[in-house]
């Protein structure tokens, strides 16, 4: 038994602690919001503590800290190794509540006819994997009448959907962990927030009805999503039993009651089930494209009246994982860059707070921007001359001994962060893999059925990234499909739409479920076409020029200038 | 023969087609197809993964000079056996069982057999048995890919049931780490696919 003092702004909390498990775990239990993005991985470096005093152990060796010389290190692989241990947890290691959400949503002609007699508060959720987002309707009108969002607490145990089946697969007793993250520690502090802003008692919310991915939904209702993590991914349901609030614990009427809409499959879940209905693919004559714009991308194509879908497992880049000073969209986060040859950035940030990190939607900018005035070149190598010239030019070898070529965006002077607010090479790669991930799929998909691009008459981008990103720019760095940029529409958060349509319109509530059966799921895995298409699309904008004509004329005209 | 300056500039700069060409034609007029490949196109690998692992290129390039290599291997690879071309020594390649990630997995054993190894490439979504297999058809090495958290503790199977046998096991993968493997107990660890190699010439004792 040791004791551990923590620090995190002005919490101070003393705790008993083994010197078996990481000192991560007593943080969470702590209530810290530790970010640890690669849960426990050693990899994101994320969860990184200052420890003040006291000695510990990381890789069996034993390390001791004083005050005049404190010791940083990723607090998932360090244990207690003496009687006592302070430490600091930064700000820059627990995960911000102040995420910006979006929680706006486009909805086609709908009326309302409530499938439950619910007559005084329902509450429609959107359960994603790093953002929930509630709206409080009056039944009696279906009005909305306020609306709340915060990062999904279970970001403080697993960042991605792949880590968090892992975690939930870890034993009945992680399950219930979890299951308390999304509805104690989010949903639950949601409603109240919401009932207050509307000077209503939770205790009226009769009805709530619940839209996410497939594996946010399996634990949400307490289900092991362990299935969905292995071949062939099948989950344990598609059709979820309707629940009663009180045996979810969720702050409600005593009678409320929970309906969650319905999954494809282990890939495709409840909010690709809205989404479809939302943007009516269905009813448009031609091929139509329908792509949630997240970690997974979820992909489905409307072609002839058939339904066909797949995952493009983009990865967590363009949220800012695996990018040195890569940050979620919270205030502070640079969420536009535009440059040109002078490299001068224009940048601006979140709320126009000081920049302390650079989000998905500034990273593409830079992308495009970069590659526009010849900074970066179709490789996603930066000219380093060019770099040099103007004085932005930054190196540091890695733990590995390789230098990494890096482009300074602005000096620790001007950053509200303890580091100069760079882009690296590495970044770039990891951007390009998550960009070129999306137009495989889309790509795939479509050549898969025998269609090409030009022949789609719309493109429905669903998400808060795809409401909040340049869209020229997610077009000429290749994520998109240059012949669709006019034809893209952006629903906005539809997972949230279709949860408010479930709670209003029986009509759209019967239409999900027929939904779910239809849609065919194509493998991106066993069409060989993927890798070269993935591989072609990792240049910028691509490896074949004459899909990005509009983009490289601009380019060129620009050189001849 | 000396090098292909053409060969080996079409490999680095991922010139799919010219290699094709070059190679064809050489298969055609029954050149020498070794030398081909020690004078030209594994140089231009060895020089690419080189420049890998001084960041000097990254994974964009080094998968589509891989593409091009690859086009070029397969037309020699049934002339190079008949020819009974004499490798550094046969290892064998998968990805673990549940995992469909093959990119990743390619591109090493393009590497491999650029270095001059002969890869027994079981494909993907690999159980025990089917490594274990391939040590039976004279495998050295063992390495396995996963790409996914949810597969990677599969890899501690494959360890356990090779222990015993002369097969050495390294493991790779994005979620895969140095402290994994130590844990796991495989007997190396790659990063990128020129790690990969490296790994693979330290375990048989081949001199880069
Ligand atoms: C392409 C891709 C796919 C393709 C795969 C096509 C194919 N033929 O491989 C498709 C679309 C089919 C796919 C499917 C899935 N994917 Co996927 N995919 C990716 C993606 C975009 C790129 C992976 C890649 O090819 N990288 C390029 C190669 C070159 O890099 P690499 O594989 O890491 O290899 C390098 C090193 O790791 C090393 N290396 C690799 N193997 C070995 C082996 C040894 C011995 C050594 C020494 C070294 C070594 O050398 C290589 C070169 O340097 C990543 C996200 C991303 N942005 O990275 C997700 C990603 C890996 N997928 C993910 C997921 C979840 C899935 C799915 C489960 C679900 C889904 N969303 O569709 C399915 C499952 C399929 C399955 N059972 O495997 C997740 C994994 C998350 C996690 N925590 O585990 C990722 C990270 C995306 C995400 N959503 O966050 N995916
Ligand atoms: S280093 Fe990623 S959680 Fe600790």
């Amino acid at each position: 038994m040791s004791v551990l003092h923590i620090k995190c702004g002005n919490i101070s909390k003393s705790l008993e602690i083994t010197g078996e498990i990481p000192i991560s775990k007593f943080l969470q239990k702590a209530g810290i919001p530790l970010d640890t993005r690669c849960s426990g991985n050693g990899t994101c470096g994320k969860c990184e503590v200052i420890v003040t005093k006291g000695s510990f152990l990381r890789d069996g060796k034993l390390f001791q800290a004083v005050e005049e010389k404190p010791l940083r290190a990723p607090s998932c692989k360090i244990f207690a190794g003496g009687d006592e241990l302070d430490l600091t947890v930064p700000s820059s290691s627990c995960f911000d509540t102040g995420v910006r959400i979006c929680d706006e949503f486009m909805l086609p002609e709908h009326r309302f006819a409530p499938p439950s007699g619910t007559t005084t508060l329902g509450a429609a959720v959107d359960i994603g994997t790093t953002t929930v987002a509630i709206v409080l309707v009056d039944m009696k009108t279906g009005e909305v009448i306020s609306r709340a969002s915060a990062p999904n607490h279970q970001i403080s145990v697993a960042d991605d959907v792949t880590s968090r089946i892992s975690a939930a697969s870890g034993g009945l007793e992680m399950l219930k962990e979890l299951q308390s993250l999304i509805i104690e520690s989010t949903i639950n502090p949601l409603l109240h927030e919401l009932c207050r802003k509307a000077r209503r008692k939770v205790s009226e919310i009769e009805r709530m009805t619940v839209s996410g991915n497939t594996v946010m939904c399996h634990i949400f209702l307490g289900l092991s999503p362990e299935t969905i993590g292995v071949l062939p991914f099948k989950p344990l349901m598609n059709f979820y039993p309707e629940t009663s609030a009180k045996s979810l614990k969720l702050s409600m009427s005593e009678s409320g009651t929970v309906d969650t809409i319905p999954s494809i499959s282990g890939y495709l879940g409840g909010d690709a089930v809205v989404g479809i209905y939302i943007s009516r693919i269905m009813k448009s004559a031609k091929s139509a494209l329908f792509i949630d714009l997240g970690t997974n991308a979820e992909t489905v194509l409307c072609d002839s009246g058939k339904l066909f879908g797949c995952a493009a497992a983009a990865g967590p880049a363009f949220e800012g994982s695996g990018i040195l000073c890569g940050s979620r969209a919270v205030a502070g986060a640079i969420e536009r860059i535009h440059f040109d040859s002078s490299l001068d950035f224009n940048i601006s940030t979140i709320e126009n707070a000081p920049p302390s990190g650079i989000c998905g939607s500034a990273i593409i900018d830079f992308l495009a921007c970069g590659f526009r005035s010849g900074l970066i070149n179709e490789m996603g190598r930066f000219n380093i001359e060019l770099l040099k010239k103007k004085n932005r030019y930054y190196s540091f070898t890695t733990s590995t001994n390789r230098i990494t070529h890096s482009c300074l965006l602005m000096d620790k002077k001007n950053a509200a962060c303890e580091y100069p607010l760079m882009i690296t090479e590495a970044d770039i790669e990891s951007a390009l893999k998550a960009k070129a991930a999306v137009y495989a799929a889309i790509k795939t998909l479509l050549s898969s059925k025998g269609r090409r691009m030009e022949e789609i008459s719309q493109l429905f981008l669903a998400g808060g990234f795809a409401r909040y990103i340049n869209i020229e720019n997610a077009v000429s760095i290749g994520m998109l499909p240059e012949c669709l940029i006019e034809k893209i529409v952006l629903l906005g958060n539809s997972s949230l739409g279709g949860a408010y349509l479930a709670l209003t319109d029986s009509d759209a509530r019967e239409s999900f479920d027929s939904i779910v059966g239809k849609p065919e799921t194509v493998s991106l895995n066993l069409i060989p076409d993927f890798e070269t298409n993935f591989i072609d699309a990792l240049m910028l904008p691509n490896f074949n020029k004459e899909e990005f004509p509009m983009t490289l004329k601009n380019l060129n005209a620009r050189i001849l200038q | 023969m000396s090098k292909n300056q053409e060969l080996y500039d079409g490999i680095m700069k991922g010139n799919r087609n010219k290699v094709i060409e070059i190679v064809q034609k050489s298969v055609t007029e029954e050149v020498n197809v070794e030398e081909i490949l020690n004078d030209s196109m594994i140089p231009a690998m060895r020089e690419m993964g080189d420049r890998f692992s001084r960041n000097e290129v990254y994974v964009p390039e080094m998968l589509i000079a891989a593409r091009a290599m690859q086009a070029g291997l397969s037309l020699i690879e049934p002339a190079l056996t008949k020819s009974g071309h004499k490798s550094l020594g046969k290892v064998c390649i998968g990805t673990v069982k549940g995992d469909l990630h093959d990119i990743g997995k390619n591109l090493v054993a393009i590497m491999l057999k650029g270095a001059g190894y002969e890869v027994d490439d079981l494909g993907v979504n690999c159980d025990v048995e089917k490594f274990r297999a391939s040590v039976d058809r004279g495998s050295k090495v063992i390495l396995c890919s996963a790409l996914l958290t949810t597969t990677m503790p599969y890899m501690k199977d494959v360890v356990s049931s090779i222990k015993g046998s002369a097969a050495k096991v390294v493991i790779g993968g994005a979620p895969v780490t140095q402290d994994y493997a130590n844990q796991i107990g495989a007997d190396g660890y790659g990063s990128d696919a020129n790690d990969a190699v490296k790994m693979v010439d330290s375990l048989l004792g081949v001199k880069a």
